[in-house]
């Protein structure tokens, strides 16, 4: 793709408008027609997203809500599925370079992402939560987390990052850009707590033992999750947009949502 | 039966029982101490066990962290390996490389480097380096970065780590060191993980006492109780278990184990307390559930040994019940008999003995079936045996025989006895001597059957009731009369649930004093109403029922119904009053007629006395007037039908004949043989007189005893009879008298009558035998001649009869003269009459001589009639022409003679018939006269003419119109609201616009109707004229009272007044009549200018007729009205003087006698006037009257002249005509009528002067 920096007279939106302009000529037909003509759909999945999209270590199988949507978008298209493992730190490099032809692990809508990404409409909002250890006898409650000393985690290129790094204001960030990472800093007591959301606060109270939820006291930063695309192809989109809905309303989606637990934030209409 | 020893046995029970209970409590207690034994070794093992296993974790994890250390201590390959390091190692918090002085060289956290690491707190502590792991003592905080002492910094860090050293010797010499900050709250993590909640608390120890962790939650990291025996065991054996009583005095189970390799004690406590809690639960459970059933055995035991006692006490009883028992068979005043199984006695009471007559010694081992008399039915002991054979008890009679052969009769009840096996053993029978029972229940049964039959076939009201007052029983006639059907559902009723409540009151009233004085109620006599209704009489009895005690505990009565009875009673008395007191006489013969009885009213009418007739035949009353036939027809009815009635003839004791009327009836006796006659009658003479008179006066006219209307008609039927059998004619002739009205306007009425009478008597002289001479009223009189032999024979009678009338009449001082006209009409006739249309034809007729100059008589021609009648058309064709739209109405006007105006128009109407042309309403009216279509056609008329205004209106002509209005149409009911529909069809017409006509004689028929009718049509704005006003009789009092607006002058009178001095007499009274009841006057029928002068000069200005206009269609009379003017004759007449009134007079008789002079040389009259000039009626008046007035008048000497002349003339002619010059003597009347008109210029000079 084109670097911004080449460009960085003119507004980024200009610009893609711009680009779209130039490149549907020769390009003549969208991703949509590409995904048929390939008679594949490729989706972007974080495989360690829990309930979202992840992989089973014992059977490497995925699941999760979004991967049974990718199966159903497949199924609606009438092509074949891959999946392409990605993440949050590699997700709008993965859009843009053509690595997939959509995200699906509930991408949190963030304003940074939107300069670069296009959403469909969220189906999931989640808050931020926070996972400590059971021994930990320094934080008992949200607010002992923005304390003086205290080591707070998250994950590199998450939502988190740039939210938890607005607000503390006493404690000290810690950005983990391994797998499993920021599990590990606090599970080994380098950190006190990392910050996650309610899929993973989930994955992690039940499939460990030392694990301890902490839980804001009231709403502490909704973020709305969706699907992300390249932008510029409003065919694509729109067809994506166009399944969300018809998902929406013959119920895949909320069968979807119900029988991986997520009913707690599913979005509303 | 266990007989003895009861007591010890009843008090084992509880002892064995309390040995039982007491056992097994000891049992379970050790039990439950056995088992907290058991439970306190397994907690012991299991935390031995946990500390086993804890201890090898931490051993695993230590060994894992050394070896890392011993790998990057020995590598040395920078801290991206020391990071890599920590890659799924949660239990590490850091690994630092140490270099000189032991400071941190490299650490997977770039803070640690530089500080300086201790190793004086490390155990084992040696001088030298080792190759062996070393623990550290804990470090508060995160990291060595960050680290102080725990023991001395804070004893309770929040953050801590476990610092662990190793030194590795390199290969190529040298040492190596490396040291982790180990991650404690991994290790506590898990053992929260393996320990659950507030159960066992493990401890961390170093080999020198130093507490390392707690797992403890409530505690810090590091604190241990220092005290710990642990640390002195450790000594002496690397692992182990005990139990102590800790702080608090608290026991707990303590499990401890050494590393293996590292200088670390494990130590797992658990609270004794907590580790009974199982067996304490499980404890109380048990004790509890056996604390439960040993109380339920306990229980049990007691409830046994009462029920032991319970049946200890029972048999107790039913010993001393077998005692009592066997007493009272002994004495039993029953018979008692038990036999074997096989019915061989076995046992007989003494009872049995004395019954029978048998000693128990000859009846044992017998079947008591030699006792059976043979009396009792073989099929009674057939049931008896099934019965018992089936187990059950049988109970009932059998008929036997004592030892003496005497019968007895015995209530039996045998059952059969059954031991506990449930076994037969035995039969036991129970029998009665139920002899004397038996005898008195068949009487009192016979007694009942007969009280019942009474009761129920009694016709009285008998009833017995108790001390409440309620029916024990009564007769089934009070049950019956009550509404029940069975005197049984009487029983425990109330009066009041029987009778209607007011009666049943006055029964417990009156019942009172019997049930609490013991009066009895004594011929009371009581009404009562029956379900029809109707009144009945019970005559009632009621005595008080006492007891041996003489309470009363009852009653009984007696009612009886007396209604047939006491209606007997009274009717004899009413019988005997009529008698005595009936109206009419009574007389009671026996089969001969021998008078048995008669009453008073009998001598009142006969005169006889009782005394005078008893015993004799009635024929003493006998007049004689009836025959022998008579009083034969009369016993044959009495014979065969037993009644007869009819008029009889007979004499009073006075000798005087009377009438009476009698019935006779014949009195049966019940077999229905005649036993009397009752003859009632009464005395009718006097009905019988006035009878006579009534007839009289039915028939015959009050005034002159002739017969009237209704006998004519008789007679004439009778005469018409008589003359079609005969061959004969018939005659009628009508008489109307000329001029009796003026004699009874002149003498009075008394007068008239007195008069009429006179020639009622003349005529009936004038006229034979045969014939009748009727009065139909007033002065009309109606002769029937019969036996004519021809129709010219009835010729002189008639003559004669007009003589009769004609005759002077002398009455007191007065001579009066009248005449008749007679009408004759003949039968038969060609075409079949009967007797009204005779009187009719004959009535017409008298018309007829009446308008031929009366004191005559004219035959009445059916010939002409037939014509005239046969223009008529039928009613059908009428109602046609009405729906075709055939009428039509024509229009004459009405107009003011002198001034010109056109006042009015009066709507005529036609017939538009299509084959005979336009037809005048007499050709139709006559026939619809009494038809309701006569009313539709009125009311069509009506509604034309108000069309017909309105488009006057519309043509600028604004005239009144007059409709006649016939006499049906008048007197409907509703003939003022059906105006009023009319008239608002139109809405356009005014007040006044509208005029009806109406004739005077229809007027008169219902004055009351038609003045109501007249004043509510002037609410409507219609006024009323009186039509052909003069024709009728009203009288002044009518006029008086009709509110008429008009009078319109019948055309006859106005046609001939000029003429007729009559006529212009009416016509002035007429107008004067108007005049002084201030009701306009209008003539019709002015035909010529002189007719319209003489109104004008006797003051009638209102005029129609051909003169002025004939009837037109509507359409023509505006343009009538525009163009017509008067005749300027009569511009100028003013109405003359009363005093010159005579000279018009005198005019018309000179007319009249011109008249008269032409009619005879026409050869029409007999007779010519007077022709001499001072005696026609002309020449008296210039004698006379005209003389005196206007002799002094320069025009009156040639008047007298002229008069002469026209005499001269007159009288020449005459003689012409006489000597055969009748046709130029006729032809020379245009000379004389130019001489009249002179004469009549000049007179009306006369008039003219006096004008001036």
């Amino acid at each position: 793709m084109l670097a911004p920096s080449l460009f960085r007279p003119l507004p980024d939106r200009l610009l893609i408008l711009l680009l779209g302009f130039v490149l549907a000529f020769p390009v003549h037909c969208g991703r949509l027609d590409k995904v048929l003509a390939a008679g594949q759909v490729r989706v972007c999945v974080w495989p360690d997203y829990y309930g979202i999209s992840f992989r089973n270590p014992k059977t490497q199988q995925l699941s999760g809500i979004d991967v049974d949507m990718a199966g159903e978008l497949a199924r609606d298209l009438g092509v074949g599925l891959r999946f392409v493992d990605s993440s949050f730190a590699r997700l709008i490099d993965d859009l843009l370079q053509d690595r997939c032809d959509i995200a699906m692990f509930a991408i949190g809508i963030t304003p940074q992402r939107q300069e670069k990404l296009r959403f469909t409409r969220p189906h999931l909002v989640s808050d931020i939560f926070a996972i400590t250890t059971r021994s930990n006898r320094r934080i008992r409650t949200w607010e002992d987390i923005d304390q003086p000393g205290v080591v707070v985690a998250v994950a590199k290129g998450t939502l988190h990052e740039p939210v938890m790094r607005e607000r503390l204001k006493r404690a000290t960030l810690l950005v983990t850009a391994t797998p499993q990472g920021r599990e590990q800093e606090v599970e080994a007591g380098r950190a006190d707590v990392f910050m996650t959301d309610f899929p993973f606060s989930r994955r992690m109270l039940e499939t460990t033992d030392w694990a301890r939820l902490v839980a804001p006291p009231q709403r502490y930063h909704l973020t709305p999750y969706a699907w992300a695309v390249a932008p510029g192809d409003d065919g694509w989109h729109g067809r994506v947009e166009a399944f969300l809905d018809q998902a929406r309303r013959d119920g895949r989606l909320i069968r979807a949502i119900r029988q991986h637990k997520l009913d707690p934030i599913a979005a509303g209409d | 039966m266990p007989g003895h020893g009861p007591s010890s046995g009843r008090y084992s029970y509880p002892l064995l029982a309390l040995a039982v209970v007491v056992g097994a409590a000891l049992a379970t207690g050790y039990s439950l101490w056995r088992l907290r034994a058991e439970a306190l070794g397994q907690r012991m093992e299991s935390t031995a066990l946990l500390a086993r296993a804890l201890e090898d974790h931490l051993t695993q994890s230590l060994s894992a962290i050394d070896r890392t250390l011993m790998h990057v201590a020995e590598s040395d390959n920078g801290e991206t390996e020391l990071v890599l390091a920590l890659r799924n190692a949660p239990y590490l918090r850091s690994i630092s490389l140490l270099a000189g002085q032991d400071r941190i060289s490299a650490s997977s956290d770039a803070r640690n480097l530089g500080v300086r690491v201790d190793r004086a707190g490390f155990l084992p502590a040696t001088p030298d380096r080792v190759e062996a792991p070393r623990i550290g003592d804990l470090m508060a905080g995160r990291d060595f970065h960050e680290a102080s002492l725990a023991s001395r910094v804070d004893p309770a860090p929040v953050l801590a780590f476990l610092p662990l050293l190793r030194d590795v010797l390199r290969p190529g010499g040298g040492w190596a060191s490396a040291v982790a900050a180990v991650n404690v709250d991994y290790f506590l993590n898990f053992y929260a993980g393996h320990l659950g909640e507030g159960k066992a608390v493990v401890h961390l120890l170093r080999y020198d006492g130093r507490p390392l962790l707690n797992s403890h939650a409530g505690e810090a990291l590091g604190h241990t109780p220092a005290d710990s025996p642990v640390l002195q065991r450790v000594r002496q054996q690397e692992s182990g278990h005990f139990e102590e009583t800790g702080a608090g005095g608290r026991s707990r189970l303590t499990a401890y184990r050494a590393s293996r390799v590292y200088p670390l004690i494990l130590v797992v406590q658990l609270d004794k307390d907590q580790a009974l809690a199982e067996w304490r639960m499980e404890a109380r459970n048990t004790a509890t559930t056996v604390a439960a059933v040993l109380l339920a055995v306990w229980l049990l035991v007691g409830l046994y040994q009462r029920r032991l006692a319970a049946v200890d006490r029972a048999r107790a009883a039913d010993q001393e019940h077998l005692r009592t028992l066997s007493r009272v068979v002994e004495q039993s005043p029953v018979s008692i008999v038990i036999t074997d199984t096989a019915g061989m006695i076995q046992y007989v009471n003494p009872r049995f003995e004395s019954v029978t007559g048998y000693a128990a010694g000859e009846v044992l081992g017998r079947n008591p079936r030699f006792l059976a008399s043979g009396d009792t039915p073989t099929e009674d002991y057939r049931h008896m045996w099934q019965t018992i054979g089936r187990g059950g008890t049988w109970q009932g009679e059998f008929h036997n025989r004592r030892k003496d052969g005497s019968r007895f009769w015995e209530m039996a009840t045998l059952s059969p006895v059954y031991n506990d096996a449930g076994q037969l053993i035995h039969y036991v029978g129970v029998k009665e001597d139920i002899t004397e029972r038996k005898q008195a229940h068949a009487r009192l049964a016979e007694l009942n059957r007969d009280f019942i039959s009474f009761l129920e076939n009694t016709s009285d009201f008998i009833y017995f009731k108790d001390a409440a007052s309620r029916f024990r029983f009564c007769s089934q006639t009070l049950a019956r009369i009550t509404g029940h059907a069975s005197w049984r559902d009487m029983i425990g009723k109330h009066d009041l649930e029987v009778f209607p409540a007011d009666t049943a009151r006055i029964y417990v009233e009156e019942e009172w004093p019997i049930f609490h004085e013991g009066r009895p109620l004594l011929n009371k006599i009581d009404p009562y109403y029956d379900e029809q209704g109707r009144k009945g009489w019970v005559l009632t009895n009621k005595w008080p029922l006492l007891d041996g005690e003489g309470r009363v505990v009852g009653l009984f009565g007696m009612s009886r119904d007396i209604t047939e009875l006491k209606a007997a009673q009274e009717q004899l008395q009413l019988a005997a009053s009529v008698f005595t007191h009936s109206q009419e006489g009574i007389m009671i013969t026996d089969l001969e007629g021998n008078i048995i009885d008669v009453n008073a009213a009998f001598t009142r009418i006969t005169g006889f006395e009782r005394t005078d007739v008893l015993g004799r035949n009635p024929r003493l009353l006998s007049s004689g007037r009836q025959g022998p036939s008579f009083y034969t027809a009369m016993w044959s009815d009495l014979v065969e039908r037993g009644y007869w009635s009819g008029e009889v003839w007979n004499r009073r004791k006075s000798g005087e004949v009377f009438a009476m009327l009698q019935t006779i009836s014949a009195v049966r006796d019940e077999v229905g043989q005649p036993r009397r006659y009752v003859s009632l009658f009464s005395d009718i003479t006097e009905f019988k007189e006035h009878e006579r008179q009534l007839e009289q006066i039915a028939h015959y006219d009050a005034l002159t005893r002739l017969p009237n209307r209704v006998l004519l008609a008789d007679r004439l039927r009778l005469g018409m009879a008589q003359a079609l059998r005969r061959g004969q004619r018939l005659a009628v002739a009508y008489l109307d008298l000329d001029g009796f009205k003026a004699v009874n306007d002149g003498h009075g009425h008394q007068t008239g009558d007195n008069l009429l009478i006179a020639l009622a008597a003349r005529m009936r002289q004038a006229l034979r035998e045969g014939d009748t001479l009727a009065r139909l009223g007033g002065d009309e009189f109606v002769a029937v001649l019969v036996d004519l032999d021809d129709s010219a024979d009835c010729v002189p009678l008639l003559t004669r009869l007009l003589g009769a009338v004609a005759q002077p009449t002398h009455l007191n001082e007065l001579v009066l003269q009248v005449s008749a006209s007679i009408g004759v009409s003949l039968f038969p006739q060609a075409e079949e009459v009967d007797a009204d249309q005779l009187l009719r034809q004959a009535d017409q007729a008298m018309y007829q001589a009446k308008l031929a100059g009366k004191n005559r008589f004219h035959v009445f021609d059916a010939a002409q009639d037939r014509s005239v009648r046969g223009h008529n058309e039928t009613l059908e064709r009428i109602r046609s022409a009405m729906e075709q739209g055939e009428f039509v109405l024509h229009y004459q006007p009405k107009v003011n003679l002198r001034s010109g105006a056109v006042v009015g128009a009066e709507a005529l109407i036609r017939w538009m018939h299509p084959e005979r042309g336009l037809l005048s309403p007499a050709s139709f009216l006559p026939v619809i006269e009494d038809h309701p279509l006569a009313i539709e056609l009125g009311e069509w008329v009506i509604d034309r003419a108000l069309a017909d205004l309105d488009r006057w209106k519309t043509a600028g002509l604004a005239i009144p119109v007059s409709v006649n209005v016939g006499a049906l149409q008048l007197q409907q009911k509703d003939f003022v609201a059906r105006l009023q529909s009319l008239l608002s069809a139109h809405p356009g017409r005014g007040s006044g616009d509208l005029e009806l006509e109406v004739v005077e004689t229809s007027a008169l028929e219902d004055l009351a109707h038609v003045s109501q009718v007249i004043a509510d049509c002037h609410r409507l704005g219609v006024d009323f004229a009186l039509d052909d006003f003069g024709t009728g009789y009203s009288s002044l009092t009518y006029l008086k009272h009709l509110p008429v607006g008009q009078l319109k002058i019948d055309q006859t009178f106005v046609r001939d007044m000029l003429d007729d001095p009559d006529d212009l007499a009416i016509l002035e009274g007429v107008i004067g009549l108007a005049n002084a009841f201030r009701r306009r006057v209008i003539a019709e029928g002015v035909e010529t200018r002189e007719h319209g002068e003489m109104l004008l000069r006797l003051g009638c200005e209102l005029a129609q007729g051909y003169g002025i206009a004939r009837p037109m269609p509507a359409d023509g009379l505006p343009t009538w009205a525009a163009s017509w003017r008067p005749d300027p004759a009569w511009r100028n007449l003013a109405p003359v003087s009363r005093d010159d009134l005579a000279l018009l007079f005198a005019e018309v008789e000179h007319r009249a006698w011109i008249v008269a002079l032409e009619t005879y040389l026409r050869g029409e009259q007999d007779a010519p006037p007077p022709m001499d000039a001072h005696q026609c009626r002309f020449g008296h008046w210039l004698d006379g009257e005209g003389g005196r007035r206007y002799a002094a008048s320069a025009a009156f000497q040639p008047i007298l002249a002229q008069h002469g002349h026209i005499h001269a003339l007159a009288t020449e002619l005459l003689a012409q005509a006489r000597q055969g010059g009748r046709t130029e003597a006729l032809s020379r009347l245009a000379e004389l009528h130019g001489q009249r008109d002179a004469l009549l210029d000049q007179l009306n000079g006369l008039l003219a002067e006096d004008d001036d």
